[in-house]
């Protein structure tokens, strides 16, 4: 009884925000067009509270429910950054929903199921929890992609996910069933002392499979097909939860499968890593030269930031965990911001933005977004002294540091590439002329959302010198060792 | 007055620039054009009256850094460590010299998102200045790669016809060459253990070997194209035409001048093996875009391209002149880039004048523009003769001195880089004879209209300097000549020849 009531009180914040969802989800049903705005509050507060509630000091490590859940500083960091960035996108949807049809109150509620699960996925330490944390994210996403119900591209996009996502659940069961028949536990940190040399060959096609099914989730090569298709299908607020969290949660159990289970497998998997990270910095910058649409642009985008991100992987260093956190905080802020200013653009305007020279002229009249976009631009690009470039220097830090130079040196060359289609948006914003540019004024909520990512992007040496922010990812990077 | 971080506020006083320009834009929305260039101007100025304070208070006698300001940021990632010495107070004072001078050629041809341009131009100052004090190297590299944004923007957006190739083709090429450095650097910092570069200077000891040589590649891949370097020079001809006049001369007199610093800042003090072991390469490169560049000048139909060739061809001198390592050579090649910053700017200010007037930088449109416009006449025959060489004008003290310094190094490379001068002499000549001699062809010609006021107090205070130092180049030698004499002893001594 006492264990049970010690478990609950752990997974505590994951209690109330599914409680949350599911009287959400009975009042939309019930007030349906009515309440949208108290579902739009309740979840945007229940969220920043429990972000908040991440932040207190933790024990180190803690277990609940025979140790099918953990607690540690990587997850309570991890749950920080997806409830406050869940938070942020039901907030910057706020607009667009209140002008859609009467179901838009699902929104919201999906947005907080799959973040429940994407906050159970973080903290998952056997390959049960880990399985269905997984999927309780992706049902919601799958439903999320479809949302446009009357556009024929986001059905399509919906589709396409749901199938290629089943496909990749399959993928992790296989490997995780490998696995447990190969070493007799299902427990992430009893694994590695479990494997017996005579069984490396098929621990070692377990993992590969258990990863395949990981690396779809953060679209990295050669598992991205689905990305680009779902981005540009989806409405573009769906499009910025699908950039940003999900990618958090996959990443954090990306490392936390590979630094506990398989710590001792390091020879086996960097390899796998070497060649997802630099395939996908090398597709995500060439491929998206030619695409003129912009969400299709930015899903190439970030399938080249996974592969920044999983670069400072390959070394098989824990120290270099930080490097990846750091990498994916920065990736994570200049989308939102990004997605700040198209959704602000994109319910202003009548016309559709959807591709880049949509965007001409934006300069004349719309001097603050185009600084806006210019900068996450420039930011993505890794031009100094933004932080997009402090990103990359803290992942090249960590490889130099283990001897990789020379991916190091393919890796910032291939980025030169990237940059060549982040700053085609300033020659399409500054350069190009048009006719008619209409005035866009900031909404309210997406103007504060903009101002915060462009102080962090643009003053990240002040945010790094004076927040604690530095110090809190640095404890979340020792929690493994 | 010393105790003030006086470098911090001089690097970081044109910001104070763009705050005023957003809210005179604001509160007057009509004649913010106007207020915005008066902003910029003013503080420019200041920028400007602040370096001379700095100039006062400097110490020549000695090659330690001064002005030192040291704040450890980012929790132990980087420094913000400040500090000049003979070196880089001379590019500082160009700098902060030039840009109200720019600002002012800009006065009555930009016409179009005037609060742009004007921030754009002060955020450049920022980081020009912050380049040259920036003592830590990942700060250096901050300000060095900055600058590529606001240059970007210069040139995209105020340049001519083909701008948005030539924008890409600058911003990318640089780019491509920084990251090599960004490698380099990450692993000087992770042997060394600091990021701050008088203590790296102290403790970065590596023997010579492959190591050493690709470090110095990387460095050299940065600094090269900055420079330009033959061959790695072609996006600056394309950069150079199509930017506009103002952009073109901050890019000649100082963008390009962060190439030499590079060379003298980290791949002589921190690699000096390496260094001795590449001078003939230098060597080579140096002779070849001294003869190559200055022949491709020589069929140039376009004027601000033949300028941008022999920029090309002056570097290749001040490559050369670091590269003998030699007291003569390293302060004939500070002296040349400082020279060539005055000079080039010059000449870039005055085709803007006559372009202004033509809207076209075709040679064969010109021509007889000496009967309607003397006294300009005058202002280009004086700045030619400098980029030509001619004693008595600075241009001649660098040249000289570097190539009496690899006559001493390398008597063939010396016969190459001396007749580079000849070359010079054949395409400025060439140049001035077609523009302004010969007979009017084109009609508009005839109604040309000489210098206005603005365009005098661009070019004046040039032509004084130009002709001051080349009269008396004593006051800059001495600036530069401690810390020039502390870099070739320590380069010798480490580099062990």
């Amino acid at each position: 009884m006492v264990d049970l009531y010690k478990s609950l009180t752990i997974i505590a914040p994951e209690l109330i925000l599914a409680l949350v969802a599911m009287t959400l989800l009975m009042i939309g049903s019930f007030y349906q067009k009515k309440s949208i705005n108290l579902i739009i509050t309740l979840s945007f507060i229940t969220l920043i509270i429990l972000s908040i509630n991440e932040l207190m000091p933790y024990e180190n490590q803690t277990f609940a429910f025979n140790a099918f859940f953990i607690e540690d500083k990587l997850s309570s960091f991890a749950k920080f950054v997806i409830f406050f960035t869940s938070s942020l996108s039901i907030i910057m949807s706020a607009n667009w929903l209140r002008n859609y049809d009467k179901s838009a109150f699902e929104f919201p509620v999906l947005i907080l199921f799959s973040t429940l699960g994407m906050a159970l996925m973080v903290s998952a330490n056997d390959l049960v929890s880990l399985y269905l944390a997984i999927e309780l994210q992706s049902l919601p996403l799958y439903v999320l992609a479809t949302f446009n119900r009357n556009d024929s591209f986001s059905s399509e996009s919906g589709v396409k996910y749901f199938i290629l996502g089943a496909l990749s659940s399959g993928l992790l069961l296989y490997g995780s069933s490998l696995i447990y028949g190969f070493t007799g536990s299902i427990f992430l940190n009893e694994i590695s002392q479990l494997i017996v040399p005579s069984n490396q060959l098929g621990i070692t096609f377990g993992l590969a499979f258990l990863l395949a099914g990981i690396i779809f989730k953060i679209s990295a090569v050669p598992f991205h097909m689905w990305a680009p298709d779902v981005y540009q299908g989806a409405a573009t607020p769906v499009t910025s939860f699908f950039a940003s969290v999900p990618k958090m949660a996959a990443m954090i159990i990306l490392i936390r499968i590979l630094y506990v289970p398989f710590d001792n497998f390091i020879t086996s998997w960097s390899q796998i890593i070497i060649f997802v990270s630099f395939s996908s910095i090398l597709l995500g910058s060439v491929v998206a030269i030619w695409q003129s649409n912009i969400k299709r642009l930015i899903a190439y985008s970030s399938i080249a930031h996974m592969g920044f991100a999983t670069l400072a992987l390959s070394t098989g260093n824990k120290s270099d965990i930080e490097s990846i956190l750091i990498y994916m905080i920065i990736y994570i802020v200049a989308n939102i911001g990004f997605f700040s200013c198209l959704i602000n653009i994109q319910n202003r305007t009548e016309k559709n933005i959807d591709n880049i020279s949509d965007l001409a002229g934006l300069s004349v009249n719309n001097p603050s977004l185009a600084i806006s976009i210019a900068l996450y631009m420039f930011s993505f690009a890794g031009i100094p002294p933004l932080a997009g470039f402090f990103a990359k220097y803290y992942v090249f830090m960590s490889l130099v540091n283990e001897g990789l130079i020379l991916l190091a040196t393919f890796a910032l060359i291939a980025s030169v590439i990237g940059a060549f289609y982040y700053i085609r948006f300033v020659k399409v914003m500054f350069f190009d002329d048009v006719a008619d540019a209409k005035k866009i004024t900031f909404s309210r909520s997406l103007g504060l959302i903009n101002t915060l990512c462009f102080i962090f992007i643009f003053a990240f040496i002040f945010v790094q010198s004076i927040t604690p922010l530095a110090s809190i990812i640095n404890d979340a990077s020792q929690a493994l060792n | 007055m010393t105790n003030l971080p006086l470098l911090s506020i001089l690097t970081f006083l044109p910001l104070i620039g763009l705050p005023f320009i957003i809210i005179g834009k604001l509160i007057n929305s009509e004649n913010y054009e106007i207020i915005s260039k008066y902003i910029a101007l003013f503080v420019s100025l200041i920028a400007f009256i602040i370096s001379l304070i700095i100039l006062y208070n400097f110490d020549i006698s000695t090659s330690n850094f001064q002005f030192n300001e040291h704040i450890p940021i980012m929790n132990g990632l980087m420094t913000y460590r400040m500090g000049i010495d003979g070196i880089s107070i001379l590019f500082i004072l160009l700098s902060t010299f030039l840009t109200p001078i720019c600002i002012i050629a800009s006065w009555n041809i930009i016409n179009d998102r005037v609060d742009y341009y004007m921030c754009s131009f002060l955020i450049l100052e920022t980081l020009m200045i912050g380049t040259f004090c920036a003592l830590d190297i990942v700060l250096f590299y901050l300000f060095f790669e900055s600058v590529l944004i606001p240059m970007f923007v210069i040139i995209g957006v105020w340049g001519g016809e083909r701008r948005v190739y030539s924008a890409f083709k600058f911003f990318l090429y640089t780019l491509l060459g920084s990251v090599l450095m960004l490698v380099a650097i990450i692993y000087i910092v992770l042997i060394s253990g600091t990021t701050e570069l008088p203590v790296i200077y102290e403790v970065f000891n590596i023997d010579h070997g492959v190591i050493q040589n690709l470090l110095w590649l990387a460095f050299f891949a940065s600094f090269a194209v900055k420079m330009p370097m033959w061959p790695f020079h072609t996006w600056l001809p394309d950069a150079h035409v199509e930017a506009p006049t103002a952009g073109s001369v901050i890019l000649a007199a100082i963008l390009l001048k962060m190439g030499g610093y590079g060379f003298l800042r980290f791949s002589l003090p921190l690699l000096p093996d390496a260094s001795f072991y590449f001078s003939d390469f230098i060597f080579v490169l140096s002779v070849i875009a001294i003869i190559y560049t200055s022949i491709v000048a020589y069929v140039q139909e376009d004027i601000k391209k033949l300028i941008a060739y022999s920029s090309v061809a002056h570097m290749g001198f001040v490559t050369m002149g670091i590269f003998t390592f030699n007291i003569n050579g390293v302060q004939g090649g500070i002296f040349q880039m400082f020279s060539h910053g005055l000079i080039s700017g010059a000449l870039f200010l005055s085709v803007g004048v006559i372009y202004n007037r033509m809207h076209t930088r075709q040679i064969v449109d010109y021509g007889g523009v000496v009967s309607v416009m003397p006294k300009f006449a005058l202002f280009l025959m004086v700045f030619t003769l400098a980029n030509i060489g001619l004693p008595g004008t600075s241009g001649f003290v660098g040249e000289f001195l570097t190539i009496m310094a690899i006559f001493s190094f390398n008597k063939i490379f010396a016969f190459f880089a001396a007749s580079g001068v000849i070359l010079s002499a054949v395409y400025g000549l060439w140049l001035y004879r077609k523009v302004i001699f010969e007979k009017i062809t084109n009609e508009s010609v005839k109604s040309l209209k000489d210098l206005t006021l603005g365009e005098k107090a661009t070019l004046i205070p040039l032509l004084i300097l130009i002709i001051l130092f080349g009269i008396y180049p004593a006051p800059v030698l001495d600036l530069i000549s401690a810390s020039s004499i502390a870099l070739v002893e320590s380069v010798n001594l480490s580099g062990g020849n």
